[in-house]
């Protein structure tokens, strides 16, 4: 009922429009264009339940684009956060590497990361002879902030 | 030897590559894969070949265009000839003119409008695919307001432009069709000053939508990045001197992410405009040779028939142009958005 009122309503006020429009503009050269107008402007308001509303919805889909939005930064961010710890990764094991080395010994390190980035424990694969051992330890720990307890070697 | 050799192994190790995650455009769709270039990573050259590949292939259209106008020219000099007899009114040589130019020319002008239709809706769900990669890579760089601002912007002025040319332009373009034809069947000036009106609003609200996007991406684009490109300076690692080698790796490690994911992002945007290009490209050419070949043939029908046909066939032509106008104006709205994109906090 609500909605047949709302049709009437709609009707009765675009015809009350059309009339006054035509009536102001009778005897002007577009007239003619204006009376046109007016006839399809009706003919629309007459049809809406037939063709149904086909306002833009745009205004309401702002709030999932908003989400979509923040999902797209989120994800952004995330792969940033990969990308770095990754490097820092690969730039400790390589560092080890190197240093191992410098005393002809051959290691492969993992490292893992903790809070902040940091590096929080690492996996010594290798063949190692004490004293180089020794002194490899001493260099992570100094270096790398990654105390004896947390380097764990194997082999 | 291997003393000397150690050291070069160990400047090689250093070079160690810092991308995990991929930000990577969404491949071209089917319609532009064949004209996408080879090598995409110089944008010039990219683009220059894709050019090249399209007009290439716009022989068929051109022919079948020039066999439309032959026939359009013929039926100028035929209406010409009838208008000569004074046995025979006005009214119904305007009437036969037009009828002729309709028979002739709807067919073409309602397979471009679907072309044009269905182009745009290609451009807007590729632009949907690319848009969020872009906002991502954005996003990773640092220009998290930035990202925000720009894909919202894009995502509201697509929806819209993309519902307008759907549900009210390309009707508007059927309606200005049906007007033109009614106004040189009847002679009726009050249809052909509704046909000027249609068109300028058309041309207009096109017009509008791209200045109030290109305004806000520009604007939005300096001030949020002017703010991210402030809190990335204020966000830089600080350096804990306590752990020295860590320290150098943490601070190398941000100037990594950057150049790694900025590498990414422009290639993604490369890939993203030139596969825009390629889906535009094509259709663009074809109702872009249409709308020249109609046009020089409302010329030369002018010159033959002078109060007949020929505003008619400029009317067709007119709606060419229209349809152009809304497709180009799809591509430009990805590009400018990629462009944005791309540009960043800078």
């Amino acid at each position: 009922m609500d909605g047949l009122r709302e049709y009437v309503i709609r009707v009765v006020a675009a015809a009350l429009i059309s009339g006054v429009v035509i009536r102001l503009t009778e005897g002007i050269g577009s007239g003619e264009i204006i009376r046109m107008l007016c006839g399809l402007f009706m003919t629309l308001i007459l049809l809406q339940p037939i063709i149904g509303r086909r306002e833009l919805q745009w205004e309401f889909m702002l709030p999932q684009i908003r989400r979509q939005a923040e999902e797209n930064v989120l994800e952004g961010v995330a792969a940033a956060e990969k990308i770095r710890q990754e490097f820092i990764m690969r730039q400790a094991e390589t560092y080890i590497s190197n240093r191992a080395a410098e005393m002809d010994t051959e290691i492969q390190a993992e490292i893992m990361l903790g809070e902040d980035n940091l590096p929080e424990s690492v996996v010594l694969t290798g063949a190692v002879s004490p004293l180089n051992k020794s002194r490899l330890t001493q260099i992570i720990a100094s270096e790398l902030g990654i105390p004896r307890e947390r380097q764990e070697w194997i082999g | 030897m291997i003393r000397l050799l150690i050291p070069f192994l160990l400047v090689l190790c250093l070079c160690v590559p810092a991308s995990a995650a991929e930000f990577t455009a969404p491949e071209v769709p089917d319609s532009g894969q064949s004209l996408m270039p080879a090598d995409f990573r110089d944008f010039g050259a990219g683009a220059a070949a894709l050019l090249k590949k399209a007009c290439s292939r716009i022989r068929p259209d051109l022919a079948e265009a020039v066999k439309l106008s032959t026939g359009l020219i013929a039926s100028a000099v035929l209406i010409g000839l009838l208008r000569t007899f004074s046995g025979i009114s006005r009214a119904m040589v305007n009437l036969s003119g037009a009828v002729i130019v309709s028979v002739l020319l709807l067919t073409s002008a309602n397979s471009m409008l679907r072309l044009g239709c269905d182009t745009v809706e290609e451009l807007s769900s590729y632009g949907q695919l690319l848009v969020p990669v872009m906002a991502a890579a954005l996003a990773a760089q640092g220009g998290v307001t930035s990202s925000t601002a720009l894909y919202v912007g894009t995502t509201v002025f697509d929806t819209i432009l993309g519902s307008l040319i759907a549900r009210l332009f390309t009707p508007m373009v059927f309606l200005f069709l049906a007007l033109g034809i009614g106004a040189y069947a009847l002679g009726d000036e009050t249809l052909k000053k509704l046909l000027d009106m249609i068109k300028g609003i058309l041309s207009w609200s096109l017009k509008t939508i791209l200045i109030a996007y290109t305004a806000y991406m520009s604007i939005t684009g300096v001030v949020s990045g002017t703010t991210d490109a402030a809190a990335v300076k204020a966000a830089k690692v600080t350096i804990s001197t306590f752990v020295p080698v860590v320290g150098g790796i943490l601070s190398d490690a941000s100037e990594a992410v950057l150049v790694s994911v900025g590498t990414m992002k422009n290639a993604a945007g490369i890939y993203g405009i030139l596969a825009a290009l390629a889906i535009l490209l094509d259709p663009f050419i074809r109702i872009g040779a249409h709308y020249l070949v109609l046009k020089g043939t409302g010329a030369v029908c002018g010159v033959l028939d002078p109060k007949g046909i020929s505003g008619l066939i400029d009317v067709f032509s007119s709606a060419m142009g229209l349809i152009l106008a809304m497709t180009g104006s799809c591509c430009l709205l990805l590009l400018i958005s990629t462009v944005c994109f791309l540009r960043g906090m800078t």
